[in-house]
């Protein structure tokens, strides 16, 4: 019996076996997706737990005010049994040659060549060090600029003291346990605050004195989870044991440091009064030695004055014979110069005096020949003038001639005219004549024609008329003969008189006849007589017209042989008068040139006279100018024989003078060689004696300087003393601090971000298990409902109610079974590691663990079995009450009725037909519609939490640094001095930069209980901060003004800080020492990073000194968008100025972000593929059920003749409706959980974008609808080939 | 040629490896006008004919035609048109839309027709009128029936076939409706094709048409067809 009905259900399954599968899906999914959910954070936990354990990760660090020393070592090890201490050193410095660089905390390798036991490296690339100048650098990707081999070189923080070399080679990279996250390293006291990287190095290098680190671990502390409570109850109960040891070990710490101070103090006092002594008894020897010299010195000084005053003297007198000397030597250049003058001037006069003479006589002979030569032009002219006045006498005549010549032509022309003239008027008299001949010649030519017509028509009328006569003749001879006859036949008697009467009377009626055609003939003949008459009386009138005709023809020949004459005539005139015209322009033209010549002559002939005068004249000119040129000559010569006598008397002069002179000048040069022997002696004298004072006065000041120093450090002794006395007296005790795991801020955050990861799983889930019992209920309960009547028939056959719902619990819990453990299964593996990896860009973790929990997995299939087991009772439990024979009856279908719509007309109305019907099967379904809703709701509001996480991210990267930091790059600084800072100002400028210094230093913020870090900004002005930040509100865009009273911050800073409001006030934190409170002025919109933004002035109130600005902010002439090649030339520039310690560009810091991004896509994709599932199980499930529930309906349709296209629409359009209804209520669900997803996974340094981008709403319609189309297509088809005769043939 | 016209109709179903000849070989005419009943046993292939008549299934082999057109070589997509204007159906068991009103049943059919008849016009013909808006739920099996034949009637087909539309009524109203029918074929000179295994109607058709073991096994004219009133069974 069992066997029948397992094997009913089993075959069941295989019959139906997309209903199994939709099942088996969706609890596959809703499973899967907890499942796998719920154990990310486990398995993100274990991940790590299971790197710290294996890497030995230190479960406390404690640090000390005063170092650690053994003791301090000892009596940690001895506080309880299983704590491992491990004593370490640390320094902090900064990379790079210079100071202000990147800051690296380097950490100790205790052993060589070896791992340490604790916080073990993971070696990552490279090896361990095997020599002291050997280091380990950080792995992350903090510092990928150094490779394997470069050398680290260190400076700053007199690193030189704390460590014997300040160079190492690399040799390897590694994670460390310590830090797992990508963000940071903590901080320190030197440079930015913050931390860069790290390093390892032997510890050999560190000269320290104490340990400056205690690591711990604690055995009993590896087996619990890392992140687990007790975990972190154990740790704390042994952290209390440290405390303990540290209570204790402070106290005899201090005390050691005291007394061995006081010893020390006391052996500096002892030795101080010895010193004190020795020093005084020198210091006295000096001064008398000093003494001494200072006599001796003053001695030598007298007798050097008295030397002086005697060499003065010798000098007065040199000087004064040179003096005279060089009178008398002036005197005599003088005299020597005037005579050498004279001299010249006197040969200039002989030669002048000379070239005058040569001059005059030759120019006698050329005045001479100049007087002939004008004699004979004279002469010439005379005879040309004669010439010309004949010349122009004949061409007078000529001219009257032509004149006369011109006349005779004009008249010639007049005449030749008025013939012309006669003749044209001939010419058209011949013309019209001979017309008039011609038209009467037409005329004469018609008449005649005319005529011979007219004849022709008589002679024809003539015939006729003879030929009548002839009939005429010929019938009279007729009549007559048989009148004749008649008579004949009488007389003979060969007829009677009757007969013959009647003969008779025939032929009178015939010659009767015959008259009236005599009578007509000679009318006829009449006629043709007049016509003739007429004819005759024609022809003689064109004769005579002819006649006429002819006399006037030969006039008219007369008359034009007259014209012709005239013509030539005319024309013979006509070139007489043409060669007459000829002769009178020659004869002109002739004229023309005999005028032009004459004139040229005449010109000539002038021109020619004018030049004879002025030769004429000059002539006489020359010759006066001769006569007075040697007169002149006469009177030169006279004055130069003068002054040649003159010059001879004065030159016996002046030698006398040159003698005298040459005797005096001997005279004083042995003078002046006995003065400079004595001035030598003396200054050799002078030398000497200051030497002896320049070594006295050094003996002085050094006596001065060494009792000053000695009196100096003695008081320095007794200061020191002093201070190391009341130091010892004001000794504190050491200070220790235990840090735990939590201090780490990697662990912490990768702890929350587990949690966070637990939180969306708790939601999504939810939904998954609420659709999945809806299809589970809908699918069941068609299932029971379509074997109606097996469950009768079986009931009927005397099955229990048992045995009958056992074949549905097998199908449901079966499909429960395997849709859980394969969801599950697949679950477990896929959600962890797509979570570990998307994280894994912030997280170093060497491995990650995804071991199945089969707890969980268990409990989850427990819940899968019994939400299915539920869902297949209720759905049995009715059918199963009601008798066998109510089963075997069809169940009465569903009444019809009708819905709330009908009942408001307007609306109704106007629906077509099958609208009203679709609107009718909503409501009647209305299970399936919710789940529809639900379903297409669930898809919808993945699809947009995917796509709105992504909005979110990459509205950090697109507000951030596009909209609200609009700097292009900054450079930041490390003491920098003023002219650096004038250095960098001056070059940003020469690249077109627009820079402005700030102030930027990471602080603490505190409101309350609640702290964060940020970063403190100060501006001098309002305006230096509009050009690099926008700061503005996130939901109105209002643009802040930063005031001198009030801060300005961001709005995830507030939020942190327990969300303080405008006019809260908020501490600021610069160190541990500087704090002050500040109001909030405004806050802020920004994603990433937090800012306090403050005003040079607040922070002068606040902190009683100027902004010390360290940070220059630029924007480029490009924007973002300046080459590689000039950004790192800018770059280089600005590193080599001193102080500039880092040069970067807002371009390369969104790269981090990013990278970010890129993982969220996989997540995006996870979610838009199980969106994607989920409505194809949703509405491939529900239009199943709905098309095999109505399939008779759907037959029916066919039947009646619907197309395949009309009966889907029919189907759908209640789907549609839905999906649209579900798609709009998926939009509001999304939002809500969008929000919830991105503050829930939001990590504290970066507020994601609280916007849903257009598209992102368009695109999850589109997707949902998509989907939606897809199932529906696959309908489609399964709609066209239902069976009609099949569905119809019988009622269950 | 006849109005129906059946020339050696074979329909034969595969089940697995066995082959079944629900018709063989049938031929008969039926001409315009006429009531024609088919009347067999169970199984004898009744049904068959009727459905391959009316469109819903194709024959095997052989061809039949209904005024003039030659239905059996006729595509998927023009069989539904000539279910859609030609034919008028009526089942055993009704096969109304549970959720539409009789007048909106009624109305399904029309709604597509070329030429049709009001769907007031022919529920009130039918006797109707008053429950015009009532759902099929909330009416008796005649009423049902006769919505059916509203339905059958109103888009004016030229051929009305009936499969035991008698067969779930009681026998008074089961009369009735073929006094309805009979009614019809006689006013509207609607040529109209029933089965039944009843074979005590067959006096009220004009042909009898006879089936049994899938073949036809008698075709005979009545030349005096009897009123449904006077027939008992």
């Amino acid at each position: 019996m069992k066997n029948a009905m397992l094997k009913n259900a089993l075959v069941e399954i295989v019959r139906t076996k997309s209903r199994f599968i939709s099942i088996f899906g969706i609890l596959a999914i809703g499973c899967g997706f907890f499942a796998g959910l719920t154990v990310s954070e486990n398995d993100m936990k274990l991940s790590s737990d299971t790197y710290f354990d294996n890497s030995r990760l230190m479960d406390f660090r404690l640090l000390s005010t005063y170092g650690f020393d053994e003791k301090d070592i000892t009596a940690l090890e001895e506080s309880a049994d299983d704590v491992h201490v491990y004593p370490a050193y640390y320094a902090d410095c900064f990379l790079g040659e210079n100071e202000g660089g990147d800051i690296v905390r380097l950490y100790s390798l205790d052993e060589p060549e070896k791992n340490n036991e604790y916080n073990t490296l993971l070696i990552t690339d490279g090896r361990l060090p095997n020599s002291p100048d050997e280091c380990l650098l950080d792995g992350s990707t903090l510092h990928s600029s150094y490779k394997i081999g470069d050398t680290l070189k260190l400076s700053g923080n007199d690193i030189e003291e704390d460590l014997t070399r300040t160079e190492y080679t690399i040799v390897g990279f590694y994670n460390s346990p310590m830090f797992i996250d990508d963000t940071g390293r903590g901080n320190t006291t030197i440079g930015s605050g913050a931390i860069d990287t790290t390093a390892y190095i032997p510890q050999e290098n560190f000269t320290y004195e104490y340990y400056t680190t205690v690591y711990v671990t604690v055995d009993g502390l590896t087996p619990y989870n890392a992140y687990s409570d007790d975990y972190s109850d154990l740790r704390d109960e042994v952290k209390e044991i440290l405390e303990k040891v540290g209570d204790e070990r402070k106290v005899l710490r201090r005390e050691e440091i005291v007394s061995e101070a006081e010893e020390e103090l006391a052996d500096g006092e002892k030795e101080y009064e010895e010193q004190k002594a020795d020093a005084e008894k020198q210091l006295d020897d000096a001064k008398q030695e000093l003494d001494d010299a200072k006599q001796q010195l003053d001695d030598g000084k007298k007798e050097l004055e008295d030397n002086r005053k005697l060499l003065d003297d010798a000098k007065q007198q040199t000087q004064d014979g040179k003096k005279q000397l060089a009178d008398s030597k002036k005197q005599l250049d003088d005299g020597k110069k005037e005579l050498d003058d004279s001299r010249a001037l006197l040969d200039d006069t002989k030669k002048q005096l000379d070239d005058a003479k040569q001059e005059l006589d030759e120019n006698l002979p050329k005045l001479q020949a100049a007087e002939k030569e004008i004699n004979d032009s004279e002469k010439q002219l005379s005879d040309a003038k004669k010439q010309l006045d004949d010349g122009k006498k004949e061409l007078d005549d000529n001219r009257r001639l032509l004149d006369d010549s011109a006349k005779q032509i004009a008249d010639g022309e007049r005449e030749l005219a008025a013939s012309k003239k006669q003749l044209d008027d001939s010419a058209k008299q011949l013309d019209d004549t001979e017309k008039q001949l011609n038209d009467a010649k037409k005329t004469l030519d018609g008449s005649k024609s005319e005529l011979d017509a007219a004849k022709a028509q008589l002679d024809d009328t003539k015939a006729q008329l003879d030929s009548t006569k002839q009939l005429l003749d010929a019938g009279q001879a007729e009549i007559d003969n048989n009148r004749a006859l008649i008579d004949l036949q009488v007389e003979q008697g060969l007829i009677t008189e009757q007969q013959a009467q009647a003969m008779y009377a025939a032929l009178n009626q015939k010659q009767q006849e015959l008259d009236i055609s005599k009578a007509q003939y000679e009318a006829g003949l009449q006629q043709y007589n007049a016509g003739y008459e007429q004819y005759s009386d024609g022809l003689e009138q064109y004769n005579k017209g002819y006649q006429d005709y002819l006399s006037g023809v030969k006039a008219f020949n007369a008359g034009k042989q007259l014209y012709e004459q005239g013509l030539a005539q005319y024309e013979s005139g006509a070139k007489t008068l043409e060669d007459s015209r000829k002769q009178y322009e020659d004869g002109e033209k002739q004229y023309a040139e005999g005028l032009k010549q004459y004139n040229d002559s005449l010109k000539e002939y002038q021109s020619g006279l004018e030049k004879f005068n002025a030769g004429k004249k000059e002539y006489e000119d020359s010759l006066a100018l001769y006569k007075e040129g040697e007169k002149q000559y006469n009177d030169g010569l006279k004055q130069y024989e003068d002054g040649e006598r003159q010059y001879a008397s004065a030159l016996e002069q002046y030698n006398d003078g040159l003698k005298k002179y040459n005797d005096g000048v001997a005279e004083y040069e042995q003078g002046v060689k006995d003065y400079e022997d004595g001035e030598k002696a003396y200054s050799d004298g002078l030398k000497e004696y200051e030497e002896a004072k320049s070594k006295y006065d050094d003996g002085v000041a050094e006596y001065e300087k060494a009792k000053l120093e000695a009196e100096e450090k003695l008081s320095d002794a007794k200061a020191e003393l002093d201070k190391a006395r009341k130091e010892i007296n004001d000794l504190a005790a050491p200070e220790w601090y235990i840090f735990d795991r939590t201090d780490n801020t990697g662990f912490s955050e990768y702890g929350q971000n587990a949690e966070r990861i637990r939180n969306i799983s708790l939601i999504f889930p939810l939904f998954f298990a609420m659709v999945a019992v809806l299809v589970c209920l809908t699918t069941m309960t068609r299932m029971v409902e379509e074997q109606r009547t097996q469950i009768g028939t079986l009931k009927a056959l005397g099955y229990g109610s048992g045995a009958i719902m056992f074949k549905y619990m097998l199908y449901g819990l079966s499909a429960a079974l395997i849709g859980s453990v394969f969801g599950i299964f697949v679950g477990m593996k896929i959600f962890p590691y797509i979570i570990m990896n998307a994280y894994g860009m912030m997280y170093e973790l060497p491995q990650y663990l995804t071991p199945y929990d089969f707890g969980l997995m268990l409990l989850v299939v427990l819940a899968a079995f019994i939400l299915a087991g539920v869902t297949v009772y209720f759905s049995c439990k009715n059918i199963l009450r009601e008798q066998p024979a109510s089963l075997m009856r069809p169940k009465a279908p569903k009444s019809g009725k009708k819905i709330l719509l009908e009942r408001i007309g307007f609306i109704w109305k106007h629906l077509s037909f099958s609208r009203k019907v679709s609107m009718r099967n909503l409501f009647r379904y209305k299970r399936r519609m919710l789940m529809t809703v639900v379903g297409i709701a669930g898809c919808t509001a993945l699809l947009l939490t995917g796509f709105g996480i992504y909005d979110s991210v990459s509205d950090i990267l697109n507000k951030q640094f596009e909209e609200i930091s609009l700097y292009n790059g900054m450079a930041i600084c490390q003491d920098i001095s003023s002219t650096g800072r004038r250095e960098t100002t001056e070059l940003l400028k020469e690249y077109d930069c627009d820079a402005e210094a700030v102030y930027q230093k990471q602080i603490t913020v505190k409101s309350g209980k609640n702290s964060a870090d940020a970063n403190i900004y100060g501006v001098d002005s309002n305006e230096t901060l509009k050009k690099y930040v926008d700061v503005r509100d996130r939901i109105t865009g209002e643009k802040y003004d930063l005031g001198d009273d009030k801060v300005i911050i961001n709005e995830k800073l507030a939020s942190l800080l327990g969300g303080v409001k405008v006019g809260d006030s908020i501490t600021l934190s610069l160190s541990d020492t500087e704090s002050a409170d500040a109001v909030i002025g405004a806050i802020c919109e920004n994603y990433a990073y937090h800012y306090v933004y403050i005003s040079g002035a607040l922070y002068q109130e606040l902190f009683d000194e100027t902004l010390p600005y360290n940070t220059f902010y630029f924007n480029t002439p490009y924007g973002d968008d300046a080459e590689e090649e000039w950004k790192d030339e800018l770059a280089e520039k600005l590193m080599e100025i001193d102080g500039v310690a880092a040069v970067s560009f807002k371009t390369s810091v969104g790269d981090t972000f990013r990278q970010m991004i890129k993982s969220l896509q996989l997540i995006v994709v996870v979610l838009i593929v199980c969106a994607g599932i989920l409505a194809f199980i949703v509405l491939y499930n529900l239009t199943n059920i709905n098309i095999n529930e109505r399939i008779r309906e759907i037959a029916t349709l066919k039947v009646l003749g619907f197309y395949d296209k009309e009966v889907s629409v029919y189907v759908f359009r209640e789907t549609v409706l839905l999906t649209l209804l579900g798609t709009a209520v998926g939009l509001v669900l999304g939002r809500i959980l969008l929000d919830f997803v991105v503050r829930t996974a939001e990590i504290d340094i970066v507020m994601f974008g609280r916007d849903v981008h257009l598209l992102s709403f368009i695109w999850s319609i589109l997707l949902t609808l998509v989907f939606a189309v897809i199932v529906m297509l696959f309908m489609h088809r399964k709609l066209k080939y239902v069976n009609m005769v099949e569905a119809l043939k019988s009622v269950e | 040629m006849s109005f129906v016209s059946l020339d050696n109709i074979t329909k034969q179903y595969r089940m697995g490896d066995i082959t079944i000849n629900a018709n063989d070989c049938v031929s008969f005419d039926i001409e315009q006008g006429e009531f024609a009943i088919i009347v067999g046993p169970s199984g004898s292939g009744k049904t068959t004919v009727l459905n391959i008549l009316g469109g819903m299934d194709t024959p095997t082999s052989g061809v039949f035609t209904v005024d003039g057109s030659e239905i059996s070589s006729y595509d998927r997509k023009k069989l539904i048109s000539y279910r859609r204007f030609d034919i008028g159906f009526i089942f055993q068991f009704y096969n109304l839309i549970p959720n539409l009103t009789a007048k909106e049943n009624v109305e399904l059919s029309t709604q597509s027709a070329k030429d049709f008849i009001p769907a007031e016009e022919i529920l009130e013909k039918v006797g109707l009128k008053d429950r015009m808006d009532n759902f099929p739920a909330q009416l008796s099996g005649g009423e049902q029936q006769r919505v059916a034949i509203a339905r059958a009637l109103a888009k004016k087909p030229k051929l009305l076939l009936c499969d035991e539309p008698t067969g779930a009524l009681d026998y008074a109203t089961g009369k009735m409706i073929l006094a309805l029918l009979q009614q019809t074929c006689r006013e509207e000179k609607m040529t109209v094709v029933l089965v039944t295994h009843n074979s005590a109607i067959c006096p009220m058709a004009d042909r009898v048409i006879r089936m049994k073991s899938s073949k036809v096994e008698e075709v005979r004219l009545n030349s005096a067809p009897s009123p449904v009133e006077t027939i008992e069974w």
